[in-house]
C-alpha cells in the first residue's frame, strides 16, 4: 500500500462514528465519514473509499440495504465490488439473508444482500480492525 | 333425543326467540318436540289397517253380523283425514316457525308442557302443541263413532283411548291431558249411554256378549268405571314421567347454554390475557432496542481507549474503565436476551415449517461451545441418531440447544460431563442436555423458566449470566408447539427436555 486506505463510514450514530473514527485513524486509515444514506452515496461518489463500514438499520430497519442496492446499481466497475461490511443487530433475524463470510478468508457472494461481510454491534473495535484488513488485502468480488 | 350435536351457544338471556343459525343444539330440541306429532299420523295408518283387518276376520269367520258397511266407510274416513294431516304436518316441518302473536302466550302456558315454556322455543312448543291437540280431539270423536259401530259399551276397542291418552301426556301439559282426557271419557260415556238410552240404535257384538248387555247398568257402570279409572291413572302417571323428562330436557337446554356463556367469558379472558401479553412483550422489546444503541456505542467507546487506540491509558484509569466496560458488557448482554425473549413471543409461527436435520444442528452447536468446554475441562458430547428430523426456524431451535449447553457448561465442576441426546418419539422429537453438574434446588426448580430468576445456589456457584436464557429456551419451545421440561436434583446433574413437533 503507497496510500493508507481511506475507510467510509456511514452511520446514523455520531458518537460511533467518532469511535470508529478513532480506532480507525490509530491504525493509520484515512477516515471519511456520512450520517445518512443520501450523504453516503455522495461520499462514496466523490472520495472513491476503499471499504465502506455500513450501519445496517439506519435510521430504519432496511435502510441500509437500500444503501447497498442502490450503489451496487450504479453504472461503474468500482461500485459493484468496493467492499462493504455492514454492521447488523442481531443478523439472523434480519428479513434478509447473507453468508458472505465462510470464515477463512475465502469469499461466497451474499445470496440476497450483495456485501462482503459482516459483524453484530455491539462492535469490538480489534475485529473491525481485522475484519477491515482481511477485506482490503483479499478485495473479495461480489 | 337427538343429544349427539354440541351445544349451541346460548341465545342472549332477554329470552328472544332463537334463530336458527345459531342456535343448531336448541333447534333439535324443538325439531324433537315436532317430530312427536308424527307419532299420531303413525298410529292412526295402524288403527286403519286394524279395523279394515279385523272386520275382514270377523266377516270371515262368519262369527259376527258385524255392520261391515259403516266400519268400512269409517276406515276410508280414517286413511283420509290421516292422509290430509300427514300432509299438514310436512307442511309444517319445512316451514320456519313464527314468532309468536301478543295473546298467544297464555295459550301456549296451557296448552305446552310446563318446562318447555321459557325457553326460547315458545313458537314450535306452541304450534306442536296445537296441532297435537287438535288430532286428539278429532281422534277421539272418530274413535267414539266406532265405537258405536263396534258394539258400543261392549267394544274393546275402547282401550284404544288409552293410547291417547299416554301420547297426550308427552306433548301436552299436566291440565291439557288431563281436559282431552275428560273429553274421551265424556264421548265414550255419550255413546254407552245414547245406546242404553235409545237415542242411537245399537250395534251389537254378538258373538261374545248376550244381546241385551248394552242394556244392563251393571255392565254400563263397570265398563265406565274400568276405562275411566284406567284412563285418569294413566294420565297421571305419564304425565308425571313425561314432566320429569321435560325438566331433563330444560335442564340441559338451560346447562348447554350456560355453559356455552361461561365459554366465551373464558374466551373473552384468554384473549385479554395474550393481549396484554404482547403489549408486554412489544414494550420489552422497544426498551431493549432503545437501550442496545447507545449501551453498543458505550462499550465499542470504553473498548477503544482501553486498547490505547485513543493514545496512552494511564494504569488507574485502565482499571476504573475496564469495570465500567464489564458493566456495560452486562447490560448490553440482558439488552441482547430481552429482545431475543420478545422475538420469540411476537415472531408469527412459521407458514411451512422447514425441515430441519438435527444431527448437523447439534453437531454445529457442539462444535461452537468445543473450546469453552475444554477450557474448562467439561467433557462434551453427543448422542444422536442421524435421522431426526424437525420443523421449524432453524435459527430458533439452534438458539435453545445452546441456550442449554452453554448453562450445562458454566454450572458443572471441571472433570464433569455434558450430553446432548436426541431421539425421535412417536411424532415428536425429544432433545435432552445433560450434565453432572451442581444441580438445581427442589425449592428453585419450578422457577427456572421464569425471567431473571436465578437460584441462590446457582448464583453463588456462577457470575454472570442474564436469567433470561431458559425463559428464551421455553418461549421458543411454546412458540414452536413444543415444550421444556427440567429434571434435577442438587450436587447431582440436571437434564433439560426439549419436546419439538417433529411434523409440519
Amino acid at each position: 500500500m503507497n496510500e493508507a486506505a481511506k475507510i467510509l463510514i456511514v452511520d446514523d450514530d455520531r458518537d460511533l462514528v467518532a469511535v470508529l473514527r478513532v480506532a480507525l485513524e490509530s491504525k493509520g486509515y484515512r477516515v471519511v465519514s456520512a450520517y445518512d444514506l443520501p450523504a453516503g452515496l455522495q461520499v462514496t461518489e466523490d472520495e472513491r473509499p476503499d471499504c465502506i463500514v455500513l450501519d445496517v438499520m439506519m435510521p430504519h430497519a432496511t435502510e441500509g440495504f437500500h444503501f447497498v442496492w442502490q450503489l451496487r446499481r450504479l453504472d461503474e466497475e468500482y461500485f459493484k465490488n468496493v467492499p462493504i461490511l455492514i454492521l447488523t443487530a442481531i443478523h439472523e433475524k434480519t428479513a434478509l439473508r447473507f453468508y458472505p463470510n465462510s470464515g477463512d478468508g475465502t469469499y461466497q457472494a451474499g445470496e440476497f444482500l450483495p456485501v462482503q461481510d459482516f459483524i453484530d454491534k455491539p462492535i469490538d473495535p480489534n475485529v473491525l480492525l481485522e475484519r477491515i484488513d482481511r477485506l482490503l488485502r483479499f478485495k473479495p468480488r461480489i | 333425543m337427538t343429544a349427539s350435536t354440541p351445544p349451541a351457544p346460548a341465545s342472549p338471556p332477554s329470552g328472544k326467540p332463537p334463530t336458527s343459525t345459531t342456535e343448531a343444539g336448541e333447534f333439535s330440541v324443538s325439531r324433537e318436540i315436532e317430530r312427536r306429532t308424527t307419532w299420531f299420523i303413525k298410529l292412526r295408518w295402524l288403527a286403519a289397517a286394524g279395523v279394515i283387518g279385523m272386520a275382514a276376520l270377523l266377516r270371515l269367520l262368519s262369527l259376527s253380523n258385524l255392520a261391515v258397511g259403516p266400519i268400512l266407510a269409517f276406515a276410508s274416513a280414517l286413511i283420509f283425514y290421516n292422509a290430509v294431516l300427514s300432509v299438514i304436518a310436512g307442511r309444517l316441518r319445512n316451514r320456519p316457525v313464527k314468532q309468536i302473536r301478543g295473546g298467544a302466550d297464555s295459550f301456549v302456558r296451557l296448552l305446552a308442557p310446563r318446562a318447555l315454556v321459557g325457553l326460547g322455543h315458545e313458537a314450535a312448543v306452541a304450534r306442536t302443541a296445537t296441532f297435537a291437540s287438535a288430532q286428539i280431539t278429532l281422534d277421539f270423536l272418530f274413535l267414539a263413532v266406532l265405537l258405536h259401530f263396534c258394539g258400543g259399551v261392549e267394544s274393546p276397542f275402547s282401550v284404544f283411548f288409552v293410547f291417547h291418552v299416554v301420547l297426550t301426556s308427552i306433548l301436552l301439559s299436566r291440565r291439557a291431558t288431563y281436559f282431552e282426557t275428560t273429553v274421551g271419557f265424556l264421548l265414550f260415556a255419550a255413546v254407552v249411554l245414547g245406546e242404553y238410552f235409545g237415542v242411537i240404535g245399537h250395534h251389537p257384538l254378538d258373538w261374545f256378549w248376550p244381546a241385551d248387555a248394552y242394556r244392563s247398568w251393571k255392565v254400563i257402570a263397570t265398563t265406565l268405571g274400568v276405562l275411566g279409572t284406567t284412563l285418569y291413572l294413566v294420565s297421571y302417571l305419564c304425565t308425571t314421567i313425561a314432566t320429569d323428562l321435560h325438566e331433563g330436557i330444560r335442564d340441559n337446554v338451560l346447562l348447554a347454554r350456560q355453559l356455552a356463556g361461561d365459554r366465551r367469558k373464558l374466551e373473552i379472558a384468554y384473549q385479554t390475557l395474550r393481549e396484554s401479553e404482547r403489549t408486554k412483550s412489544q414494550y420489552m422489546r422497544k426498551v431493549a432496542h432503545e437501550l442496545r444503541g447507545p449501551l453498543g456505542t458505550i462499550e465499542t467507546a470504553l473498548k477503544v481507549v482501553l486498547q490505547g487506540m485513543a493514545g496512552e491509558v494511564g494504569e488507574s484509569s485502565r482499571e476504573l474503565i475496564g469495570r465500567a466496560q464489564r458493566r456495560a458488557g452486562e447490560l448490553s448482554a440482558v439488552t441482547h436476551d430481552l429482545l431475543l425473549l420478545a422475538r420469540a413471543r411476537e415472531a408469527g409461527r412459521d407458514e411451512q415449517p422447514a425441515p430441519i436435520a438435527v444431527a448437523g444442528l447439534l453437531a454445529d452447536v457442539i462444535g461452537d461451545f468445543s473450546e469453552s468446554a475444554a477450557a474448562k475441562g467439561v467433557t462434551l458430547s453427543l448422542d444422536t441418531d442421524a435421522e431426526g428430523v424437525v420443523y421449524g426456524d432453524p435459527v430458533a431451535i439452534r438458539q435453545i440447544v445452546a441456550n442449554l449447553v452453554e448453562n450445562a457448561i458454566r454450572y458443572t465442576q471441571p472433570g464433569g460431563s455434558v450430553t446432548v441426546a436426541s431421539r425421535s418419539q412417536s411424532r415428536n422429537l425429544v432433545l435432552e442436555v445433560v450434565d453432572t453438574g451442581i444441580g438445581i434446588g427442589a425449592e428453585d426448580l419450578p422457577r427456572v423458566f421464569d425471567e431473571f430468576y436465578r437460584g441462590a445456589h446457582a448464583r453463588e456457584y456462577a457470575a454472570g449470566g442474564t436469567g433470561l436464557g431458559l425463559a428464551i429456551v421455553k418461549a421458543i419451545a411454546k412458540h414452536g408447539g413444543g415444550d421444556v421440561a427440567v429434571e434435577s436434583k442438587l450436587g447431582q446433574g440436571t437434564r433439560f427436555t426439549v419436546t419439538l413437533p417433529g411434523r409440519a
